[in-house]
């Protein structure tokens, strides 16, 4: 396959040494790009008798979490027992799974920065993509988002709001990028080179350990050049080839390890195993 | 046998032809149109008054912020800044008159001195315009729901500052490529700036704003520009036509 | 006849082609699928300038310097403030979720007398009413720990020569018991955590429960070279970034820390305090490693190893979280190491009549409220304290419908952090006397007013607003109005009177021994800030976030090592109900190898009665199985040492 190059590579390193799991970018993550809470009943459903509750938000398998935080574990009894935290967002792969699976181009890599673009009202919703996504990063709208009375009046202006039945994922909050670019333009500067820190996603902006850091991984002068360079950076399953634009790094080794787990062992039992939490 | 069938099939045509005609004629001049319905601005603004009487600039209204973002429709907080109805004496005005203060005509039949010694304009018909303004949005701090005629969905982000350099002179070679996305009348008289390329042509000079046409299907302005537009002048200038050049 | 026919045919062919030779069927099928991607129901947005107004949020227990984020005015989004120390850019997940519950159909609109609406005028007619029928039988609970709110509220229990003020149970009144109360000091404890080579949270659930959890994750973030070692009953979500995670029972954690100072008095490490002598005596001969290891389970090799760090350490930090004697013990710890504890001084006050900060945290609710009149202030007693207060008139005030609001006689509706003047004043835990306060961003929900103003006249005061007691406690303090209207914190470097301080030592040599309830285990209850804390309830965009390890369904999970769940019988999934204090709760069974042998983990802030649905009815209320126990040597209350049966259903 291809891989498409460009000359900014937009990138996070999550140092998972520093992931305390609060949540807090999560949370931020859905209230900028407009993520309804969820609701059991629809108020505009006039039969609801009639018909089945919209799902519970602890059925991880409907909520949409573009960015989502899992917790590790190295496997082993107490007391050697560890834990980490990996936020997850899309890897903004150099050579997705999910674009050529996409048979209405709703979804492509194509833009200087390579961010790999979700088009919502392109999307038909078949969800090939999500099941050609390793890392389970794609979201399907199951329901039309709902915000409770009054709550609608403040969202962001950062996202389109999405209707039920496509699918959608993290975009690095790209619209953000947009507004640096303009800000660049506005400052008479060069907005094809921005500097460290003039975009940055919601997540990294809110996390108080500063675990991510987000910037042009092409870019020597941004801390994300180097850091995804150091020693304990990795990606996760980098074996499938995927080429994915976030990094990770822990001083841990299991969790490492851990990060490349597909098939580890030759599917062999034992492997550390961990919890979707 | 011979003949009536030649007479037929020379028959059969006519009526196609007709049908053809007709649904010609009705699909090119009349359906079209029955796809819009016209909306009136809030009221009556006047671009004349503002900027040939009032020498007021186009950047005075619409302009860049700090940020690079454009400011495109004025807020009561810009528009205050010459027409200086205070709000709160306003609506103490109206209180001590017993008026509901969302009761306009009344508001507007009172009279009040705190709005009346302030209007600025001289003609009655624009005074009038200027007293629906004040009394519907600037008093009430209600923003003015200004219809955009070139209305585009949340899913688009478009950015004045990137269009910000784009040169009418400059364009005008690509007149014949660019036909379709733009009038052509626009190159005939390259003005220092460009808005007439995607706005209402000499929007300016104009006295009575145009009725708004609202697709009644899908909701946008007539005059919204679709994609196809963008990616051909985007590719004429070798822009790039990704999804997130223009999505969000 | 059939020529008529065929010509009709053959015209609507020719019709249907010619259609075909003009735009309508392809527009129209452009402006159909137009259609289909803008549903009427789905939400549109709004534009204009977007703008990050700095101001303080008051969701979490310490509070958040944060910056609302506005389009055309209107708040949309919370993010962190990188001017204010208190932030550095970062805001915890209650806070971030600020303009939604700002938004939230869950506020109360208007004053409410025994479940009725009434005017503000009617409002406050009874309650002036009520507070002069209770003479000096009036009692305050504030769910705010660092308002001068509380300024306000004590100053009318002064004047009504009331002393009935308490606070929610927290560690801020912990500390302030074994400091002011035990050890004689005064002004609050503080700890370096930024410049400190070694830090031992003794038991302090730092970065996610303990303290002002944002600062604290922002000096873990800026301490690079630092080494952070974690004790406590369970591996928290501070466990899982430390280098090292001992396992302390809850109860142990005094015996624990007293067991470090053993070493540390080993290595000849002394204060100037009077009662050092009989200090030492006590640590050598009752805490020695082998007691305190038959006490708590905690090897003494750990605690040596612990120690040695702490001593090699040249600006170590001991933060220790729990019961008072925990604290005490972690203070004289801190006090023989001489590392990154501070003493803050107090900020001066704005009200007359109003009490110091020490003076407010006295009041021990845990052995319960009895008054004519409670006046509860943005806290939530009936869910977390369900048995405690006992009132003739209960007022509580508070932004959205709780329990409280609930069950009280009067409610008064107050405005939303974002919509009102308030401040922080040193949240406990920070290293240095910082203040901070903020001015409303938006517009007040329809119906609201600030409550606080009523209160201005029964404290005294002759005050038109709140804003202007916010004004006078800037001015009081010395602080510029501009700078922090702005979001710039106000520092105030002073270090208070240290003299008379002692260690003590007869009050701690009894109360550091471990006190278990009867229950088969124990229990560990843990606080996660997007499930909620005791005054706030799940927010909305929370409930994706919280992890099946703490509710599934609408059931609370509870999590135990895999020893644990084979001795009690039970498994992954199981239900089981825990039976301790005087409630019951019921969980599903989740195997963690993070959590101690014996214990049993069990996430707070589940199982509301009231709220929206992304509280209520969600898991069980864990503070039913708390048990409160007297920590007799230490004169206070506290839940450490809890203990539950479990049974499985």
């Amino acid at each position: 396959m291809q891989m498409k190059e460009f000359k900014v590579k937009w990138g996070m390193v999550i140092d998972v040494d520093k992931c305390t799991g609060c949540g807090a970018c999560m949370v931020g993550c859905q209230v900028e790009n407009n993520i309804a809470p969820m609701t059991k009943k629809d108020p505009y459903n006039y039969v609801q008798a009639l018909t089945w509750d919209r799902d519970d938000a602890s059925n991880k398998l409907k909520t949409l979490t573009w960015l989502y935080v899992y917790e590790l574990s190295n496997g082993k009894s107490f007391p050697e027992h560890e834990t980490a935290y990996l936020p997850r967002p899309c890897m903004q792969c150099g050579n997705p799974a999910c674009v050529p699976v996409c048979p209405v181009v709703a979804t492509e890599k194509n833009e200087e920065g390579g961010i790999v673009s979700q088009v919502t009202p392109r999307c038909i919703g078949c969800r090939y993509c999500m099941a050609a996504c390793p890392y389970h990063a794609r979201y399907f709208n199951w329901w039309d988002p709902i915000w409770p009375e009054g709550m609608d009046k403040g969202l962001s202006p950062s996202t389109a709001v999405r209707p039920r039945g496509v699918v959608e994922k993290c975009s690095f909050c790209h619209s953000r990028y947009l507004d640096a670019k303009d800000q660049a333009r506005q400052d008479g500067n060069d907005p094809m080179d921005l500097p460290d820190g003039a975009y940055n996603t919601a997540c990294a902006d809110i996390c108080p350990t500063k675990a991510i850091t987000f910037g042009d991984l092409n870019n020597p002068e941004h801390k994300v050049h180097e850091l995804a360079k150091g020693k304990n950076a990795y990606r996760l399953i980098e074996k499938l080839g995927l080429d994915p634009q976030v990094y990770y790094t822990s001083e841990r080794e299991w969790v490492r390890k851990l990060g490349d787990n597909y098939n580890a062992d030759g599917g062999a039992h034992g492997a550390p195993s961990n919890s979707h939490g | 046998m011979e003949e009536r069938r030649a007479s037929k099939r020379c028959g059969g045509v006519l009526p196609f032809i007709i049908g053809f005609l007709a649904t010609c004629v009705l699909g090119w001049a009349v359906l079209p149109g029955l796809f819009y319905e016209e909306i009136e601005q809030p009221f009556k603004f006047s671009h004349a008054i503002h900027v040939e009487s009032e020498g007021m600039d186009c950047e005075s209204c619409h302009y860049f912020r700090d940020d690079g973002s454009y400011a495109g429709f004025p807020t009561n907080e810009g528009c205050a800044e010459c027409h200086a109805v205070d709000p709160e004496e306003a609506m103490e005005a109206i209180a001590e008159a017993g008026i509901d203060p969302s009761d306009y005509n009344a508001i507007i039949a009172a009279e009040l001195e705190v709005i009346e010694d302030n209007l600025l304009s001289g003609e009655d018909e624009n005074k009038a315009a200027e007293r629906e303004y004040v009394v519907k949005y600037l008093i009430q701090s209600t923003e003015v729901p200004w219809l955009n005629y070139q209305y585009q969905p949340d899913n688009v982000y478009f950015s004045h500052k990137a269009h910000e350099g784009l040169d009418i002179a400059e364009l005008a070679e690509m007149k014949n490529e660019l036909s379709s996305v733009v009038d052509s009348a626009v190159f005939d008289e390259p003005g220092e700036q460009n808005c007439n390329l995607c706005h209402m042509k000499d929007i300016d000079k104009n006295d009575t704003p145009p009725a708004f046409e609202r697709n009644i299907i899908s909701g946008y302005s007539k005059m919204t520009m679709k994609m196809w537009k963008c990616e051909r002048c985007h590719a004429l200038k070798g822009q790039p036509n990704a999804c997130y050049t223009c999505h969000k | 006849m059939s020529v008529a026919r065929r010509a009709f045919i053959q015209m609507s062919v020719g019709a249907t082609v010619g259609i075909l030779f003009t735009p309508t069927v392809w527009t129209l099928l452009d402006d159909v699928s137009i259609w289909t991607q803008n549903w009427p129901w789905i939400p549109t947005l709004k534009y204009g300038e977007v703008k990050g107004v700095p101001t303080v949020s008051k969701m979490c227990e310490s509070g958040c310097a944060v910056k609302v984020r506005t389009v055309a005015g209107e708040a949309f989004g919370t993010e962190g403030n990188m001017d204010n120390p208190l932030s550095g850019g970062g805001i915890c997940p209650l806070c971030a979720n600020g303009v939604q519950v700002k938004n939230s159909p869950n506020r109360i609109a208007a004053p409410m007398l025994n479940g009725e609406e009434i005017t503000w005028e009617k409002a406050e007619e009874v309650l002036v009413d009520k507070l002069a029928a209770a003479g000096s039988n009036v009692a305050v609970i504030s769910g705010d720990q660092t308002g001068t709110v509380n300024e306000l509220l004590s100053a009318v229990l002064t004047g009504k020569q009331s002393d009935k003020f308490y606070t929610m149970p927290c560690d801020m009144q912990v500390s302030d018991r074994a400091w002011t109360g035990l050890m004689g000091g005064s002004g609050q404890i503080g700890y370096d955590m930024e410049n400190a080579d070694v830090v031992l949270l003794a038991g302090a659930d730092a970065f996610e429960s303990w303290g002002p959890t944002v600062a604290n994750m922002k000096a873990f973030a800026n301490n690079e070279g630092g080494k952070f070692i974690f004790a406590g009953p369970m591996q928290t979500k501070t466990a899982s970034v430390t280098s090292k995670w001992v396992p302390v029972p809850a109860e142990g954690m005094a015996a624990f820390t007293l067991g470090i100072c053993y070493y540390v008095l080993q290595a000849g490490k002394s204060v100037p305090a009077s009662d050092f002598d009989q200090f030492k005596a006590m640590v050598m001969a009752g805490y020695t490693p082998a007691k305190v290891e038959a006490a708590t389970g905690v090897k003494a090799d750990q605690m040596a190893e612990v120690a040695k760090q702490l001593l090699s350490a040249s600006n170590p930090v001991v933060v220790p979280a729990g019961s008072v004697a925990a604290n005490a013990a972690g203070i004289a710890l801190n006090l023989l190491l001489g590392g990154g504890m501070k003493v803050l001084p107090e900020f001066a006050a704005a009200v007359d009549g109003a009490m110091t900060r020490s003076e407010m945290l006295k009041g021990d609710i845990l052995q319960g409220v009895d008054a004519e009149m409670v006046i509860i202030y943005e806290a939530n007693p009936t869910y977390a304290l369900p048995e405690q207060v006992k009132a003739g008139f209960t007022v509580a005030i508070d932004s959205v419908n709780t329990e409280t609001t609930a069950a009280a006689d009067l409610v008064l509706p107050s405005l939303h952090s974002y919509e009102r003047y308030d401040d922080l004043a040193s949240p406990y835990g920070v290293a240095s006397a910082i203040y901070t306060m903020g001015a409303p961003v938006s517009k007040p929900a329809s119906g609201a007013k600030d409550a606080r103003d009523l209160f201005l006249a029964p404290a005294g005061l002759d005050s038109e607003s709140f804003a202007e007691v916010i004004e006078a406690k800037v001015e009081a303090i010395g602080a510029d109005m501009d700078e922090l209207v702005e979001g710039a914190a106000y520092v105030l470097e002073e270090t208070p009177d240290m003299s008379g301080v002692t260690l003590a030592a007869s009050a701690l040599g009894k109360a550091a021994v471990p006190v278990k309830g009867t229950g088969a285990v124990g229990l560990a209850p843990y606080t996660v800030l997007s499930v909620g804390t005791a005054n706030q309830a799940t927010t909305p965009n929370a409930p994706a976030t919280i992890s099946n390890n703490q509710l599934v369904g609408d059931n609370m999970v509870v999590m135990m090592a895999s020893v644990t769940a084979k001795k009690l019988g039970v498994s992954v999934g199981s239900k089981v109900k825990l039976s301790g204090g005087n409630g019951e709760c019921e969980a599903l069974v989740q195997v963690f190898e993070g959590v101690l042998p014996g214990v049993v983990a069990a996430p707070l802030g589940m199982g509301h009665t009231v709220g929206d649905e992304f509280s209520k009815g969600k898991g069980d209320n864990v503070y039913k199985i708390l048990t409160v126990s007297s920590e007799a040597a230490a004169g206070a209350s506290t839940w450490a040492g809890s203990t539950v049966n479990v049974a499985k259903i």
